[in-house]
Parts: C-alpha cells; sequence; structure tokens
C-alpha cells in the first residue's frame, strides 16, 4: 500500500509492539503529528510539559517494563531537550527510540528555522542514530533502530525525519519485527568458570544493571542458592536479587555497606554479572578484589579489561550464562564465609535519628510496610537516591527505576510518569530531593492531566544535600552555593497544578499522611522536611578502601 | 613503527562515519597519528587505515573493541607491520633559486622524487613509500628550505594472496 512518511512511522512503531509514546509537538513534527491522531486508537501518546520530561518518561517506561521506551520531539530545541534524557539511557544501557523532525532536506545545512545537527550532537550518546534522506528507506531504518535499541547491550537510537520525509509517499510493506541478534557463551569459558566457583572457599557475586535487562534475576538466584554465593547489587543491579535473602549483603559501592566493601576485598572469587566496574564501584580499580580471582560476564566486550583486569571473561548474556553456570556447578556449602559477612553486616551500620523530626529511615521504614513486591519507587539524584539503594527492601527487577551512570538530577519526574503509564496496575513512588524537584517539577502538569497517581515524596532538607556533603568532607565546610534559600512552598505548588500537597514535619506523622497519599486516586506531593545534616552514609571516599569507610559525621 | 599501531577498518560508506570513528577516538583518549579513508572496489564500503601512537596492547584491544560497537563499522584488525605494506603520498613545496636548481633536479631524481611544478624559485616535488623513508628522504633536502608540505597518511594492505577482510553486509548489530 502506498503512505505518507508518517503513516509508515506510526505503522512500524505497531509492527514493533509499541503502543505508548512520549512527546511534544512542534513545527518539523506536523505530519507525524497528524498521523499519531488518525492512529489515536491505536497508539496512545503523553504529552509532556517539556521534552526532556518526555525522555526521561521513555526511559522510565522502558526500564520498569522491558519495552523499548518511545519519544518524538521537534527539530531544534525539540532535539535538543531530548540530549539529557537520550545521554541517561546510554549511561544505564536503555533501549529507547528518539524520533527527532528536522527542516525538510533541501534546508538542511542552511541554518534554517529550528535547524539544528541532532545525528551529529548525539553521536557520543547514542548506540546509533540516523538521518532519513530518502522515503523509501524511512521503514527499514525504523525497523533496524528498534533491532539496535534492544539487541545485544540496549541503548538509545535516534532517527531524525526531515518535515519532507514525513510528509513523501512511498510504498509500505509489513515486516514481521526480526528476533534480538543473540550471542551464544563460550562453553570453555563457561567450563572454567565452573572449575573456578567450585574451587573458591569465599565466592562473592557482584550483580549490575545486566542482570535486570537481560532478566536474570531468577538464574542469578539459582546460582547463588546452588553454590551458596553471598549477592551484592550495585545501584543499576538494585532489584536483581531479593533485599530480604539470607544470601544479600547490600548495595556495593561508594555508598555500599561495610559488609560489601570487606567481601570485595576478602573473597578468593569474584563474579562481576552485567556490571562494569564503574568508578563508583571500584573505587581504586587497581586495588579492586585485588586477592580474588575475577570472573567478568558481560554482553558488551568492550568492557572487558576496561577498568579492572580480570582473570575470565564470558561473553554473553546474562540470563543464558548464568542457568549454564547454575545447571554446571557443584552444590555447595559456604556457611563460615557467609556467617562471616553477617557478622560484618551487623559492624560499622549507621542509623541517624533526629529527635520528633523526619529522618530518611523513618520514611524507608514506613514505605518497606507498605509498598508490595512489584511497586515501583523512582528516584531522582542525590541523598535521597542513596537512602533510596541503602535502605528501601527491592524484592523484584524493574521495581528501582534511577539514573545511575549519567546521575541525572531531574530524572525522576520524567521517570515516575513513563513507569506509571507503562504500569497501571502498580504503585508508583518518587522520592526526590528539594535540588532535583525543582530541576523538573513543570512534570506535575503531566501527572495532573492523565491523573496518573505517582505519590512524589519530596525530601526537602532546604539545600543540595549531596553536595553540601562532600563540601562537609573535602572543602572544609565552604557551603558554596549549596543553601539558595529557596521559599518554595511545596504543597501550594502542588495545588496550583492541580495536584494534592501534603506534608510532614514530625516523624510520628508519616505513617498516617503515607497512607493518606495511598489512598487518594491521584497525584500527590508530599513535602518531607528533614534536617540539611542528614548525610549519605555509609561512604567510601573516592579511590579508598574498605578500611577507610566513613559511618559518622556531622 | 614500534611505537604504532596500524589498524585498517571497512566501514559503510555512509555519511558521517568518519565523524563517528574520530570522534571515538577523541572521546576515549585515544591517539591519532594518521587517518586516512577512500573508497574501495565495492562501492558500499569505505576503507579507513588508522595509525594509533601506542604501544600499549590492552589500550589496543580497547580501541578494537570500542571501533567495533560502532555499527557502520564492519570489519576491524591490526595489521602486523612485518607483513604489511604501508606507504603514503608526500607533496612538499621547496624554495629553489634558480641557481641551485639544477642541482635539486638531480637530488630529486636520485631519491624517486616526482617534481611536478617549477615556479621561478621553488619547485613542488611528490614522493611516496614508508613514512620513516619519506623522512629520511626529505633529510637530504636541508639546503633547500620548505615553503610548505603536506602528506596523506598511511595506505596499508597485507601482503599476501588473500584478502585481508572479506566485506560482507550481513547484519551485524553489538
Amino acid at each position: 500500500m502506498k503512505l505518507n512518511g508518517s503513516d509508515i512511522i506510526c505503522e512500524v512503531l505497531l509492527e514493533q509492539g509499541v503502543d505508548t509514546v512520549f512527546g511534544y509537538p512542534g513545527g518539523a513534527v506536523l505530519n507525524i503529528y497528524d498521523a499519531l491522531y488518525k492512529y489515536s486508537d491505536r497508539i496512545t501518546h503523553v504529552l509532556t510539559a517539556h521534552e526532556q520530561g518526555a525522555s526521561h518518561a521513555a526511559d522510565g517506561y522502558a526500564r520498569s517494563t522491558g519495552k523499548t521506551g518511545v519519544v518524538i520531539a521537534t527539530s531544534g530545541p525539540g532535539a535538543t531537550n531530548l540530549v539529557t534524557g537520550i545521554a541517561t539511557a546510554m549511561m544505564d544501557s536503555v533501549p529507547m527510540v528518539a524520533i527527532t523532525g528536522n527542516v525538510a532536506t533541501p534546508a538542511l545545512g542552511k541554518d534554517s528555522f529550528q535547524e539544528v545537527d541532532i545525528t551529529g550532537i548525539t553521536m557520543p550518546i547514542t548506540k546509533h542514530n540516523f538521518l532519513v534522506r530518502d522515503i523509501t528507506t524511512l521503514a527499514p531504518i525504523l525497523r533496524k533502530a528498534f533491532l539496535i535499541a534492544r539487541s545485544g547491550r540496549p541503548g538509545p537510537v535516534l532517527v531524525d525525519v526531515p518535515k519532507d520525509i514525513s510528509a513523501a509517499i512511498t510504498e509500505f510493506t509489513h515486516e514481521q519485527p526480526k528476533e534480538n541478534v543473540r550471542v551464544q557463551a563460550d562453553n570453555d569459558a563457561i567450563a572454567k568458570a565452573v572449575r573456578l566457583i567450585n574451587n573458591a572457599r569465599r565466592p562473592f557475586i557482584y550483580a549490575g544493571g545486566g542482570v535486570i535487562s537481560a532478566n536474570a534475576s531468577k538464574q542469578l538466584l539459582a546460582l547463588a542458592e546452588k553454590a551458596d554465593i553471598p549477592v551484592s547489587c550495585s545501584l543499576m543491579g538494585m532489584g536483581g536479587f531479593p533485599n530480604d535473602h539470607r544470601l544479600y549483603c547490600g548495595l556495593i559501592g561508594m555508598h555500599g555497606g561495610y559488609a560489601s566493601a570487606k567481601a570485595t576485598s576478602e573473597c578468593d572469587l569474584m563474579l562481576v554479572v552485567g556490571a562494569r566496574f564503574s568508578d563508583r564501584v571500584a573505587g581504586d580499580a587497581k586495588a579492586f578484589a585485588k586477592d580474588a580471582k575475577i570472573i567478568h560476564i558481560d554482553i558488551d566486550a568492550a568492557e572487558f579489561d576496561k577498568n579492572v583486569l580480570v582473570d575470565l571473561t564470558i561473553r554473553g548474556s546474562a540470563d543464558a550464562v548464568l542457568s549454564k553456570l547454575s545447571r554446571n556447578v557443584d552444590k555447595a556449602d559456604h556457611s563460615d564465609w557467609v556467617g562471616q559477612i553477617a557478622e560484618w553486616s551487623s559492624q560499622k551500620k549507621c542509623s541517624q535519628q533526629d529527635g520528633e523530626n523526619v529522618t530518611p529511615e523513618g520514611i524507608f521504614n514506613e514505605l518497606n510496610k507498605i509498598m508490595r513486591p512489584q511497586d515501583i519507587l523512582a528516584t531522582d539524584v542525590g541523598q535521597h537516591q542513596m537512602w533510596a539503594a541503602q535502605m528501601y527492601d527491592f524484592k523484584q527487577p524493574r521495581t528501582f527505576i534511577t539514573s545511575g551512570g549519567l546521575g541525572t538530577m531531574g530524572y525522576g519526574m520524567g521517570a515516575a510518569i513513563g513507569s506509571q503509564v507503562g504500569n497501571p496496575d502498580k504503585r508508583v513512588v518518587l522520592i526526590t530531593g528539594d535540588g532535583s524537584f525543582h530541576m523538573n517539577l513543570n512534570e506535575l502538569t503531566t501527572m495532573a492531566s492523565y491523573n496518573l497517581p505517582v505519590v512524589v515524596i519530596v525530601m526537602n532538607n532546604q539545600v543540595l544535600g549531596m553536595v553540601r556533603q562532600w563540601q562537609k568532607l573535602f572543602y572544609g565546610n565552604r557551603f558554596s552555593h549549596t543553601d539558595p534559600c529557596r521559599k518554595t512552598d511545596f504543597v501550594k505548588l502542588a495545588e496550583a497544578f492541580g495536584v494534592t500537597g501534603m506534608r510532614v514535619t514530625k516523624a510520628s506523622e508519616v505513617s498516617e499522611v503515607l497512607a493518606a497519599a495511598f489512598a487518594k486516586n491521584g497525584p500527590v506531593v508530599i513535602d518531607c522536611q528533614i534536617s540539611k545534616d542528614m548525610n549519605a552514609l555509609p561512604m567510601i571516599p573516592p579511590g579508598a578502601g574498605a578500611d577507610k569507610i566513613i559511618t559518622e559525621m556531622n | 613503527m614500534s611505537n604504532k599501531k596500524i589498524l585498517s577498518a571497512l566501514v559503510r560508506n555512509h555519511p558521517g562515519v568518519l565523524q563517528r570513528v574520530s570522534g571515538l577516538f577523541y572521546r576515549r583518549g585515544y591517539n591519532i597519528e594518521t587517518i586516512s579513508a577512500c573508497a574501495t572496489e565495492n562501492p558500499k564500503f569505505t576503507r579507513m587505515t588508522i595509525v594509533v601512537a601506542t604501544n600499549d596492547e590492552l589500550e589496543m584491544s580497547q580501541v578494537i573493541r570500542q571501533l567495533s560497537k560502532i555499527q557502520d563499522v564492519r570489519r576491524i584488525a591490526i595489521l602486523d607491520s612485518g607483513k604489511a605494506i604501508y606507504s603514503e603520498l608526500m607533496m612538499v613545496k621547496f624554495r629553489v633559486k634558480p641557481d641551485l636548481r639544477t642541482e635539486f633536479l638531480n637530488l630529486t631524481c636520485r631519491n624517486h622524487m616526482n617534481v611536478v611544478y617549477i615556479g621561478d624559485s621553488s619547485a613542488i616535488v611528490t614522493a611516496s613509500g614508508a613514512p620513516d623513508d619519506l623522512d629520511e628522504t626529505l633529510q637530504k633536502f636541508a639546503d633547500y628550505p620548505i615553503i610548505e608540505q603536506t602528506r596523506t597518511g598511511m595506505s596499508a594492505m597485507e601482503a599476501s594472496d588473500r584478502p585481508f577482510v572479506e566485506m560482507d553486509d550481513a547484519e551485524f548489530i553489538n
């Protein structure tokens, strides 16, 4: 059949199983939005307040559902507003397809109105990108974009569609989506790994985001239980292993616990699954697990020997590799080692109390009681994000939606919107700080328009807490621009957007206010006023080891 | 050549592919000594010869793995400098006073250089060969000031009967 470019975009979206897109209209995408009007019975478009919000929403949708997120924006500023969202998705390997409009092909390169070279701009932050110059290549390019986005190590792909291309007409034939390209793990490497695991006395697993994106948490649990191996999760791996399991030893890295730091330095075998030894985990890369043999499992060969040199690499999808390993390893009992780790877990505990005032601990204790295992916790970036990773009990994968690699303040609002749109039956709570929330709180208007029942908990300490914490530790309490003296009334602000606003000032009110917020069938903002001297602890200073862990500070 | 590695890459002949490759070197802090790109016998592909200034094997394997992730890069490998033929084209404009012209022309002839232009007080010569040989040749022209000079960067090929890399356009997604 003959279709125009915009109809082709919608048809390929449907072909790829896409029923939800996020975006914002504009001049160069008028044709595409005209098609979305026509296809509105089959494709739901969620309009955000700003393109950045749409990009984070597509990302949150993808992380929470496992599907590929789709975002649409116009040329020029519409496209550049996606940049932070695309870079966020790239750093955390999130499958996303961004479709941007551009000026018509004859106007390209002439500094036309709202023209920007978005393929040039996004080259370093996409897995791949395309500028469509010929209508006959549009459908094949879009199909390839989806295949690239979800195959191997997932990531964002951008397709730039000039306005004359979205209007041009060509023959269109439906095609079935192609199967993901799979990497078969090398059997010799598997056999070597099995020998190493069977011979280990103090084995330890460091699980990363690859466990989540490969849907490998069941296989991870099976291996850990059969070979009796304790497990730590990186920020991205959080939810990949049940936090209430006897083998779980907590977050690993800069804000990880004493147990995971000690286990890292004392283990004789470290099994790294779908993780990349980020500087926030490895600290001093040369000293990381230096007495252990390290097995690195990853889908991306470029991660091998990039940050830390390892003894054995296995390239493959975490689910496939872990299930082969757990089939072949011997059943083991490392109760002495597991007991040792449990003892470390009970040491150097941090607990920050503040009299009758609300504390992060108090909020998470309450959330742990009322959230169901499948419910979703999204965050922004900063102290509140670390508190969430440390104190919230994650039980299932795809329930922690957070920007790890890029550390994008302002990520949370969009991410929570995308998570709620993709999971209407789950409770979505956004934990944010007053700093992060101020960046993209405009998206409250989106929550109101679509009546998304997201509960936004603003941990309001009146300061830019994480930076301020570093100023306390490393910059002699010189609080340069971290105490902005803002006068925002978050309850009134919420109400102005048509959202319910609540406030908590006393610890005793937390449970009641949360229950009231959860009972509302719509968005709620809770202003949780906490002390500016609550710190994200424990903390291992950059480049230091477990012995330098900070568990107390003012 | 001991502190240099020669990479040969077949990339899709698309606009922007040079930017994708060179951008990766820039972002990740690898040093390109020279890069040359040209059409091949197959119009779908461009061949790039990239000389990387490193003798760090680990860094080189990172370079190759990172480059392999670029969708438009189809094949890439390090050429063994012992088994490769490599050559670049050099073009030099010398200051040549009229009274020294004959002597100059004799010198170019002895060094297998082509004189492609003779002006009132200058001459342009071209020469091709391995970069080290070209450097050595230039030293023999110390009496003639260089007005300007350009070099193409290295092109390389494995000295064997088979193509160094087979070309195909199969689906390649990493």
